[in-house]
Order: structure tokens, then C-alpha cells, then sequence
């Protein structure tokens, strides 16, 4: 037998001390206590957090199914008994009221006749009872208790492991619970994803159903933040709660308590304040905590140390995080601040690059629309118009959609708006009674408009607009407009309190635009009356130096040709002089035609005006010119309109269209296209008659450009130079133009424009020559 | 394919139960089709006492565990087979008498031990820069594999893209402890949900598995089907359901290297279905061996079991004085719950020369019953796929089963009419029918000719591993496509 013991003991030990679970552990005593004591059944209860209900947790039988589970009150029976005096209680089926008191054992062991319940307790706490049943009667003697007695402390001391062990688990999760949340509100800023963590951990680690959190603002009693996690009751979520006294409890205060819902099922809530040093107050609330058999249970102390803990942390975090927020704000306003003094900078540059008034308004309007730089969705630029005392819109743009992503603003700057607005057609009265617009120029002052306005252009359809006036030197110019009426968002100050800025600028570079445009109109104006002076001074003297060199040539010009012909009527066909003769001959008849030519210049000779139609005098000369044509492989293209007929000198026309063709035929000397077209021309004193003569031959040098109709330039070996300045003379004496347009590359185009009949009789005596200013001839780059 | 298997278990380095050598003998047969096989377990004091060289692979991983941080060790080895073992080492989890427990149950702290395997493993394939096609993981002890995975790990490319096929061997162990313990796993509270790994109350490794992995297995299509319900889906049966079109069932094979009578190094002789002589020499030494006093031709039962109730050890329990009177000799090989020991051995005590019984486990005595026996019994509770009846067809010894899971699907009841069928089976879980089919076998035990005839039909039945492999290999092609699909092609 006391081997058997010793045994039996050993192996008690080995089980207590073994490393296996404590569940298996405490089922492993019970049973071994069982076999060796051989009773029928041997069940351990264990107390419960409550401390006053016993529930079975172990049996010699095998599993305790969970549901169902067998429960004795502190006091209740044997085992209520035994755990409320801590004394071993013996009861047997004999014993009055037995059978009522222990009913739920009837189901484990029918017909039990012995009952012996022995409390599981060390120096210091209960833990459970532990019962044997048998269905015998039988009594234990000393040895036996003794051991039994050996076995609740070992059971007992299982138990202490185990609810330290579990203990310990549940502060580590509760620490790992608490780590990974300041790990995660040390490592964002982002308030709602850590406030949505930290109630939904709160949740879980205390097992409660619901967790919520809300702070306001002490001052204002407006919410600040507020998050919720699972099941939070809709009508109450977390008052705020009084903040504590300094030196006051040493518990921080919080709520606790239940409420019934309509189903009258108890719902119990905790509520801690988190308290802040600034303007703020809140708390942090779990709803119904949640037993793994689905049960709503209240509280406990040590979920509210944890509540406590984790509102300190909130606390901690939210400051910190409200503080970063501020901070994130100013740096925020400081970088818009510097990108807005840069567009400014970046416009202001581009506005100096020229003095061009539309240039300058399209730079003004890509500045206030592109969204690198002042970012409005729609800006226009109004003038005043002195003389009729109103404001007139001048240009207007509008952000096309998509210009964000393509263009940097210094690119923008470079090119025209992309959306212009048309606002030509506004027009507002500059009168007191007549809006903002007329107010801004006449008040000289910004105004900031939020509700439309009557007497507005129906055009400016948006709610809220801004205008500030363009002001130099005492005086508004006209006016600028923005609105954000496409995306709708509001105007902001920043940009506004820029465009005031960039605004000042604008007038000034605006005003400066104006006064050079016109320096430089007074100043074109005042080159062309001298140069048209000197031209009709240098015609003059030509005029006369050539007609009386002709006149003293053409005399002996005529003896010499006159015997010069009797000589050769002298010379024998077959004489060595007759070559001679003829090259007398030849010789003075070409004189005697540049003669004619040069009096044709001076004008010297007699005109013969009749009514004439232009394209025939075109025809009838283009036929002289068709056999050179074709020799060089030129081909001629005619669009020729049929026209009113023009009082004209039929021959002196054809000579200018002779003089055209030649000149043109000896431009394509490699062969090409010539092209000859008429077509009327309708201007403000009457109808013209206009031919354009144009060549394939490559144009006319720049260098020599400004020199074709000067008399006696020439280009060529044998020209006399005075084709071009005879045919600018026979047109201008019909009151025509001659123009000239040089493609250099393709080839020279010549417009002669003739007026129509009946207003070529009404003779100017005033008007010499065309206006220089007819003639469009390209000065070279300036 | 290049595949890793996770398991806590594998032949010849640690055994608890079958799992070690389904996991062997399929990583065996699918490197003789041509893949590439690693598999990898904890560094259990068996390994290092098994025999086999192990070399340190220069690798230690600090892996955390709430607080604290163990460091694994990572050992290798490569068996004549061609299968590449790694083991993840650290003394102070698994340098211990048993893998999971000792005899008095499981160890306290195996939540921490196959937390600290699962993160090892994932943080091995990293380390060691795997390049794997397929990771297949076993039983809870791996579950967190996909867990890991699929949130902790998911930012690496080569966990990402990784197909993981997780195989539930017995969903009576999954693997459940307090929720407390969830800071072991350095995963965040929000997997804390009944969508992951809550469990009512508490986390489950291999609801996580379940919920993790990209296709889901078990060992026979019967108890594929008892899982979705109730009864055998342990509580699991909702995530079973929910993810029914990823789950398959496949049949286990047998290693007809190791379990053929014809070769069997640890019979005292071999026989074929041709000549059948060397069993009855086989049942002569077993008798011997226990002491049995039981006449040559007496028929003798047999079980190598587990002592557990799910084994179905209290219905035997229940008929043993009955089981006697009929004339029959017993043995019986098994480690487990204490109690059952003790009525065992109470029970050996009372039926001398009748009942041998051993309370340990021997591979070699293994075979000795399942050869020596001329009926073995499986009176399982459940039974998921179950090796033995598979063995006892190819060794001529007719099984008792009852009719569950992997049983059901193996063994047709036998016919005396057609004389179809491979053994005997019962449905209901009483020692009466229990009983009954027993002495179905014992009555044409009796009819000499037709037992004979029937073992040699079962002989020649083939359950082997090359007709399962290819199975397999369809499953890792399909979790392949569906890895691909969840990455968006």
C-alpha cells in the first residue's frame, strides 16, 4: 500500500511540475486522484471572477461539454458549501435534503450515495472545490484526506499558475496592444486612421462590443474629433465628462453603468475623460463587454486601468498631432505664400519683354488663369475709353481644362490664352448707378462682389467676383475681373490680395504700352513725309538733268542718224565700210531709244487717253512678249476677270506690262510660271481695276529691294534701269499703285491697281506721285 | 515544380502519427516524377537523435515573439531520395521528450512554438532566397504560413506571388488558444475578427490557414464532405462551407516500399498472395512475442492505435470481456491518454495469454501486427483518411472498420453472396455494432477458402503513392492559376 502511495504521489508531482497545459494538467490530477482513491467520480468546480458561482470544470468521466454547464451558488450544496467555510463537506443520499440541494450531480452519477466536497484553497485564496461521488457509501479515513488533501494544493497551486499565467498573457497583450498604438501614433499624423485604430483595439483588447471616442473644443462646445468602432448605442455617445481637480481622487473619475434596451437586455457602459492641457476636453467610452458565450457582462477594474491607460496615450497623441497640424498649416501658408511671389515674379518679367498692349494683356491674362500662377478660372481686362466716358472689355480669358498638366507657366506666358472670352461687345456706362465695374474706376478701389449684380454684363454670369482697378498716376485706366465660376471654388484671399499687386504693375506696364505705341506712330508718321519729300526732290532734279540732256543729244542724234542713212544709201552693197555704216546705224537708233525713254520718265511726251479694257491691253501685250516666253520654256497662266473699261494711254499701260513680262521673263531665265490675274478691288474712294504679275524666279534680293523702282538701278548687263521707275510713273500718272510682294525662295509677285473710269477723270493737281505709303515694300528684319 | 512542405512532422526524422509518412512518401514519389522537394519541420531533440547529418546552413533568423526574440537556426539535409530537409532549430521550444506534448497531454506553450515555426518558415524562404513554385502546408502547426504571407509579409514580391495550398489532415486539432496569445504572432488586432482568426473567443492557426491559404485540401473525399457539416467540422464547418470550391479531397497513398509483405525487412518472414505460408509464421512469432497462448489457428485481432476516444478505444474497451469469450486472441500497440492505459492494463491483467498489449510504439511491432493479425480493427470516431486498413489489404489482413471518412471510402463491406467487398464495417458508434461486425468476420474466418480468397484480392488492390502524386500536382497547378488570378494575371 504505501508503495502504491508513493507511486500514486510521485506521479501527482510530475504532473504538477510537467510543462503541459494547465488545463490538461489539472485534468490529468483529478483523474489519476479518481483511480487511485477508485471513486466513481471525482469533478473539479472552480470560483468563478465573481467569486460566487462554482462551474465544473474537470471530470474523471472525460470532456465537459460547454453547454449546459453545472453550476453550484457559493453556499449551494455541497460544494457551495465547502466553498463558502472552506471546510470539507461529507453528504450522503440518507442526509435530509440532499438530493434537492445536489441535483445537477444526479445527472453525472445516478444513484450516488456518497457526496465529499473538499475546498481547492491555498494560505490565502479559494480557487474551487473539488468532489468526489461514488455510489457506495463510504467514508475516508485519515490517510486518505491527508492525501486528498495533498492533491487540492497541488490543484491549488495549478490554479494560482495558471491565473498568473493567464494574468501575465493578458498584461503583455494589453502592453503589445498599448506599444502598437503609440507605435502608431508616433508614426502618423493621419488623425482619423489613428483615432479608428485606437477604438477598435480598445474594443478587442477589453472584448467589449463598442468603443467610441469624442473630443470638442472647451470653448466652443464644437466636436473636434470623433470615432466609433462596432456596436455603439445611437442615442448616447460619450458625454464629456468634468475634468478632475488637480490633488483631487486618486482614481481620475469615470463613468460606469447599465441601461435596459426595448428588449430589456442589460447593456453596460464605461466611460473615461481624457483630459488635455489646452482647449480641449473628451473621453473615451466601451460599450457591453462580451463573454466567448455571447453574455453582456459589466466592467471590471482592470478594464478601466486600461481605459485610463490608453486615454493618456490618446491624449499624448492628439496634442501632438494637433500641434503638427498648426505647423503643417503655417509652412503651408508660407509655401503658397512663396509660390504667389514667384508667378508674380515670373509675370512681371514676361510683362517686361515688350511693349505690345495685346501682348501685354494676353501675359496679364495667362498669368491670372494658369494654375501655377494666380489660378483663376476666368479674367478679363476692361479699358476706359476717355473720350466716351464708358468702360469697354477688352480681352477676357478662360482656364481651358486640361492646361494644368501640358504647360509650365513661363510656357503659358509665351503663347495667346487657349480659351479666349469674347468681351468686345461689353460696354458699361462709366456712371455711379452703374455697378462695381463703373464704381471700381471711379472709386479707384477693389471691390469684392459675392451676389451678381444688375447692370452687370449678362455675359459675367457668376456669383461672386472680384474687380480691382488699374491705376497710374491718380488715374484708372481700366479694370480687371476674376472669378472662379467654372470649378466653384471660392476666391481665396491669397490669391486676391496678388492680383492687387500684380495689378499696379499691370496699369503702369499698360499706361507705358500706350505712350510708346504712340511716340512710335508720330514717329513713323514724320519718316514717311520726308522720305516722300526727298523722293519727289530727287525725281524732280532727274527730271530735269535727263530732259535737257535729251534735248541737247537728240539734235546732232538726228544729223548723225540722217547721214549716216545717206551714207549707207552711197556704199556699194559689197563695200567694206557698209558694215561700218550699219553699226552707225544701229548704234544711234538705240540711242534714239533710250532717248525716247527718258523723255517717256520726264514725262516730255503726249498721252492718249480713251477707254480701254485692261485685259485686252494685257493680252495684246503678252502677245509681243510669247515667243521670248516660249524660247525660255515659261509657261503662262491667265486668270482674267472680266472688268469695267478704264480711261487710259493704252500704249503707255501696255509698256508697264511689257516692262512687267520682261522683267519676269528674265527673273526665270532656268524657265518657270508666269502668272497673270485680274480681279476688281473695292475701296473707300471707289472701284479699282487690279493685275498681279507673278514669277517663279526666286524673288528679289533683300539688298536690292528698297531699290527696284529707283530710275537706273539695274541688276542686269544691258537694262537702262528705268523699267520699273517708268512703269511706277505711267501708273501713278493714272492715279494707280504698283505694289510689290517678294517671297524670297518662290518669286516676286506685281499688283498694279487702276481706278475704274469715271474717277479717273477728276484730276489732282496736288498729287504728283502715289504715297509712298501705297507701296508695301518690306524694310528688312528690324 | 520546386515545392516546399511545412509540416511539423516528417519520416524518418519525426513521428507522432501518419502524417510523418504521408509527408515522406508524397515528397518521395514527387521527386521520382521530376520535382524539386524541400521540406521543413521543427529541429525536435528526434531529429537530432535520429541518426541523420545535419548541416548548419549558416543561417539564424531572429524571429520576435511579442517581447522577446528567439533566434532560428536553420539546419539542412539531403536524404538518398533526393528530398531536401531543412529544420528550424531553437532548444528552448523543441529540444524536448515529444513533438507535442508528453504523456500527460500537450505542452503549455505551443501556441509560442508554432507561432515561432510558421514566422521561422516564412522568414527561412526569404532568407535562404527559395525560389518556390508552391509552398504546401500541414495542419494547424502551419496554418500561420499563409497568414504571414498574405498581411504581415505580403509587400515581399517572392511571398506575394508564392501559391500556397494548405492541407487539413484532421480538422480535431486546430490549434486554438487564448486570444491573449495573439501578440505571439506579431500580427495586428485586426486579424482578431471572426473573418481571420477569432474563434469564439480565442485565435485558431488553422482557421487561419483556411482563410489564408489560395486552395484548401484534406485526405479522402468522405471526410471532405463530413467537414462541411456540424458534427465533424469541429466549428470550422462555416469556413469549410464558405470556401467549399477551393477545398478537395485526395485519397492518401501507401509506400509499397516500406509496407509490402513481400520485402518487409521487419517480418520474421515474407509472403506474397501466392504463397501465403510466411503470415502464419509472422502470427506464430507475434503470439510468441506477447506470450500469447492462443492456438496457431484461433483468429487473432489486431490495432496499432493512438489511446484516444476519437480512435475509438472506449468502444473496444467496451467489448473486451465480450470479444474474448469468443474464442479470440488481442493485440494491441498504442501510446496516449493515461486512463485508458490504466484499463488496459487492468484488462491485460484479467484475460492472460489472451490480450498482449504494448503502451509504446515501435515501427517494427507495427508491422509485426499488421502482418501477424488476421483482422485488425479501426473503430474510429472519425477518421480522416487512416493508413492502416490501407495497409492491412496489401499485408492479407482484413479490416473492421467503421464506416467514416477515409474508412468508408476504402473499405466496401463484404458481400458472402458476391464476395465482393474488402472488409467488414459498421455505421452506428456502439460497442454492439461494433461487436457485430467483428463477428461477421470472425463466421467467414471461418470459411477458410473464401478468407483466403479475399485476402488475396485486397492484396493485389493498389492504394499506391504513384497514383496520387499526379493528383497532387493538378492542385499546385490550379493554386498556381489561382495566385496568378489574384495578382491580376
Amino acid at each position: 500500500m504505501a508503495s502504491d502511495r508513493t507511486a500514486f504521489l510521485t506521479q501527482m508531482v510530475e504532473i504538477s511540475t510537467s510543462t503541459i497545459s494547465f488545463g490538461e494538467r489539472l485534468s490529468n490530477l483529478v483523474h489519476l486522484l479518481a483511480r487511485h482513491l477508485k471513486v466513481d467520480l471525482a469533478l473539479y468546480f472552480g470560483l468563478d471572477k465573481s467569486k460566487e458561482v462554482l462551474g465544473l470544470q474537470v471530470s474523471s468521466q472525460g470532456p465537459v461539454p460547454v453547454s449546459g454547464r453545472l453550476e453550484f451558488r457559493l453556499g449551494q450544496g455541497v460544494v457551495g458549501e465547502a466553498a463558502a467555510t472552506r471546510q470539507i463537506r461529507l453528504a450522503y443520499r440518507y442526509q435530509e435534503g440532499v438530493v434537492a440541494a445536489n441535483a445537477g450531480l444526479e445527472r453525472l452519477l445516478p444513484e450516488y450515495e456518497t457526496l465529499a466536497a473538499f475546498p481547492v484553497a491555498d494560505d490565502n485564496f479559494l480557487y474551487g472545490v473539488l468532489l468526489l461521488a461514488d455510489h457506495r457509501e463510504r467514508t475516508f479515513g485519515p490517510a486518505e484526506r491527508q492525501t486528498i488533501h495533498l492533491v487540492t494544493l497541488m490543484l491549488a497551486g495549478t490554479v494560482r499558475q495558471a491565473l498568473l499565467q493567464e494574468d501575465s498573457k493578458k498584461r503583455i497583450a494589453e502592453l503589445s496592444v498599448l506599444f502598437e498604438v503609440g507605435k502608431a501614433l508616433s508614426a502618423t499624423m493621419e488623425l482619423d486612421e489613428l483615432l479608428e485604430r485606437v477604438v477598435s483595439t480598445t474594443a478587442k483588447v477589453i472584448s467589449a462590443r463598442g468603443a467610441g471616442l469624442h473630443i470638442v473644443d472647451r470653448a466652443t462646445g464644437q466636436t473636434k474629433v470623433s470615432s466609433q468602432y462596432g456596436q455603439v448605442p445611437p442615442a448616447q455617445l460619450c458625454p464629456i465628462m468634468p475634468v478632475p481637480a488637480p490633488g483631487g481622487a486618486l482614481e481620475p473619475p469615470f463613468i460606469q453603468g447599465q441601461t435596459q434596451d426595448a428588449e430589456g437586455r442589460t447593456h453596460y457602459y464605461l466611460i473615461v475623460p481624457l483630459t488635455f492641457k489646452g482647449h480641449l476636453e473628451g473621453s473615451l467610452c466601451v460599450f457591453d463587454k462580451i463573454t466567448p458565450e455571447g453574455e453582456f457582462q459589466p466592467f471590471d477594474p482592470e478594464n478601466r486601468q486600461l481605459l485610463f491607460t490608453m486615454a493618456g496615450l490618446i491624449v499624448n497623441a492628439l496634442e501632438n498631432a494637433l500641434t503638427y497640424q498648426q505647423v503643417e498649416s503655417l509652412a503651408e501658408r508660407n509655401e503658397r505664400m512663396v509660390r504667389n511671389l514667384t508667378a508674380l515674379q515670373e509675370i512681371s518679367r514676361a510683362l517686361l519683354t515688350t511693349v505690345n498692349r495685346d501682348r501685354l494683356l494676353e501675359i496679364l491674362l495667362q498669368g491670372l488663369i494658369h494654375p501655377q500662377g494666380l489660378g483663376f478660372d476666368r479674367a478679363v481686362v476692361l479699358m476706359v475709353d476717355e473720350a466716351g466716358q464708358t468702360l469697354h472689355g477688352v480681352k477676357g480669358a478662360q482656364r481651358p481644362p486640361e492646361e494644368a498638366a501640358e504647360l509650365t507657366l513661363s510656357e503659358a506666358l509665351a503663347r495667346p490664352p487657349g480659351r479666349p472670352l469674347p468681351v468686345a461687345d461689353w460696354q458699361i456706362p462709366l456712371r455711379p448707378d452703374c455697378g462695381s465695374l463703373a464704381l471700381a474706376v471711379l472709386q479707384q478701389r477693389a471691390f469684392h462682389i459675392h451676389q451678381r449684380e444688375t447692370g452687370t454684363p449678362a455675359a459675367l454670369d457668376a456669383q461672386e467676383y472680384f474687380i480691382t482697378p488699374l491705376v497710374v498716376k491718380d488715374r484708372a485706366i481700366g479694370v480687371i475681373l476674376v472669378d472662379n465660376q467654372d470649378s466653384g471654388r471660392p476666391l481665396e484671399p491669397e490669391p486676391l490680395h496678388v492680383l492687387q499687386m500684380l495689378a499696379t504693375q499691370a496699369a503702369l506696364v499698360l499706361e507705358n504700352a500706350r505712350l510708346y505705341s504712340a511716340i512710335e506712330a508720330n514717329n513713323r508718321e514724320l519718316m514717311l513725309i520726308r522720305e516722300r519729300m526727298l523722293e519727289s526732290d530727287r525725281l524732280a532734279a532727274l527730271s530735269s538733268l535727263a530732259s535737257g540732256m535729251a534735248h541737247e543729244i537728240r539734235n546732232p542724234l538726228v544729223s548723225i542718224g540722217g547721214f549716216a542713212r545717206r551714207i549707207g544709201k552711197l556704199v556699194e552693197k559689197d563695200s567694206p565700210l557698209r558694215g561700218y555704216v550699219e553699226v552707225i546705224q544701229e548704234e544711234v537708233s538705240r540711242l534714239e531709244k533710250l532717248l525716247k525713254e527718258i523723255l517717256d520718265f520726264t514725262g516730255e511726251n503726249l498721252s492718249y487717253f480713251g477707254d480701254h479694257d485692261l485685259d485686252q491691253i494685257i493680252e495684246d501685250t503678252l502677245v509681243l512678249v510669247q515667243r521670248d516666253l516660249d524660247a525660255h520654256n515659261i509657261k503662262v497662266v491667265k486668270e482674267l476677270a472680266p472688268l469695267p473699261r478704264l480711261h487710259c494711254d493704252d500704249r503707255q499701260l501696255k509698256q508697264v506690262f511689257y516692262n512687267l513680262f520682261t522683267n519676269a521673263r528674265q527673273a526665270m531665265s532656268q524657265g518657270g510660271t508666269l502668272t497673270i490675274r485680274t480681279y476688281p478691288v473695292e475701296r473707300e474712294d471707289g472701284l479699282y481695276a487690279a493685275a498681279e504679275v507673278s514669277d517663279t524666279g526666286g524673288g528679289i534680293p533683300l539688298e536690292v529691294l528698297h531699290n527696284i523702282f529707283n530710275p537706273f538701278f539695274s541688276t542686269k548687263d544691258y537694262g537702262t534701269g528705268l523699267g520699273l521707275s517708268i512703269a511706277q510713273r505711267i501708273v501713278s500718272r493714272h492715279y494707280g499703285q504698283i505694289e510689290v510682294k517678294n517671297e524670297l525662295g518662290k518669286g516676286v509677285t506685281f499688283i498694279v491697281t487702276l481706278p475704274i473710269a469715271k474717277y479717273c477723270l477728276v484730276k489732282d493737281a496736288g498729287r504728283q506721285a502715289a504715297p509712298a505709303g501705297a507701296l508695301h515694300v518690306p524694310t528688312g528684319g528690324r | 515544380m520546386r515545392i516546399l512542405m511545412v509540416t511539423p512532422e516528417a519520416n524518418p526524422f519525426a513521428r507522432s502519427g501518419g502524417l510523418a509518412e504521408v509527408i515522406s512518401a508524397l515528397s518521395h514519389s514527387l521527386v521520382r516524377r521530376g520535382h524539386q522537394v524541400a521540406v521543413v519541420l521543427p529541429l525536435y531533440r528526434q531529429v537530432r537523435e535520429s541518426g541523420h547529418p545535419l548541416t548548419f546552413t549558416g543561417k539564424s533568423l531572429p524571429i520576435p515573439l511579442s517581447f522577446k526574440t528567439l533566434t532560428a537556426e536553420i539546419f539542412e539535409t539531403r536524404l538518398p531520395s533526393g528530398v531536401q530537409f531543412y529544420f528550424i532549430g531553437q532548444d528552448a521550444l523543441y529540444h524536448r521528450e515529444g513533438l507535442y506534448g508528453t504523456a500527460y497531454g500537450d505542452f503549455e506553450d505551443n501556441a509560442e512554438r508554432f507561432i515561432f515555426f510558421s514566422r521561422a518558415v516564412v522568414e527561412m524562404m526569404e532568407a535562404l532566397e527559395l525560389e518556390l513554385e508552391v509552398c504546401h502546408c500541414h495542419e494547424w502547426q502551419s496554418g500561420l504560413v499563409p497568414v504571414y504571407c498574405r498581411t504581415l509579409y505580403r509587400e515581399r514580391p517572392r511571398l506575394q506571388r508564392l501559391p500556397i495550398v494548405y492541407t487539413v489532415h484532421n480538422v480535431g486539432f486546430q490549434g486554438i488558444f487564448s486570444a491573449f496569445d495573439l501578440p505571439l504572432t506579431g500580427l495586428g488586432w485586426e486579424l482578431l475578427s471572426p473573418k481571420a482568426l477569432e474563434f469564439f473567443g480565442r485565435i485558431n492557426l488553422m482557421k487561419g490557414g483556411l482563410v489564408f491559404a489560395d486552395l484548401l485540401s484534406t485526405v479522402s473525399n468522405k471526410y471532405r464532405e463530413e467537414i462541411l457539416t456540424p458534427e465533424q467540422g469541429f466549428g470550422l464547418e462555416g469556413v469549410f462551407q464558405e470556401r467549399a470550391q477551393d477545398l478537395f479531397g485526395i485519397l492518401v497513398g501507401v509506400d509499397y516500399e516500406r509496407w509490402d509483405p513481400a520485402r518487409d525487412p521487419f517480418l520474421p518472414a515474407s509472403y506474397t498472395p501466392e504463397d501465403l505460408s510466411g503470415k502464419s509464421r509472422c502470427k506464430e512469432a507475434l503470439l510468441k512475442q506477447f506470450g500469447l497462448t492462443l492456438s496457431p489457428e484461433a483468429p487473432l485481432l489486431g490495432l496499432t492505435t493512438r489511446l484516444y476516444e476519437r480512435k475509438g478505444i472506449d468502444l473496444l474497451e467496451a467489448i473486451l470481456p465480450e470479444l474474448f469469450g469468443l474464442g479470440v486472441g488481442l493485440v494491441l500497440q498504442g501510446t496516449g491518454e493515461e486512463r485508458h492505459q490504466y484499463l488496459l492494463q487492468e484488462q491485460a491483467l484479467k484475460f492472460p495469454g489472451r490480450f498482449g498489449l504494448s503502451l509504446e510504439f515501435s515501427e517494427a511491432l507495427a508491422h509485426q501486427i499488421i502482418a501477424g493479425s488476421d483482422i485488425f480493427l479501426m473503430p474510429s470516431r472519425y477518421e480522416p483518411c487512416g493508413l492502416d486498413q490501407l495497409y492491412c489489404l496489401r499485408y492479407g489482413t482484413i479490416p473492421v472498420v467503421r464506416a467514416t471518412g477515409g474508412l468508408e471510402e476504402t473499405i466496401q463491406a463484404y458481400h458472402p453472396e458476391t464476395g465482393e467487398g474488402s472488409g467488414f464495417t459498421f455505421r452506428d458508434y456502439t460497442p454492439e455494432a461494433f461487436l457485430g461486425a467483428i463477428r461477421q468476420a470472425l463466421a467467414l474466418y471461418e470459411d477458410r477458402p473464401a478468407w483466403q480468397a479475399l485476402m488475396r484480392r485486397n492484396m493485389a488492390l493498389d492504394f499506391s503513392w504513384e497514383r496520387v502524386a499526379p493528383q497532387y500536382e493538378d492542385l499546385y497547378r490550379l493554386a498556381q492559376d489561382k495566385r496568378r488570378q489574384a495578382l491580376g494575371g
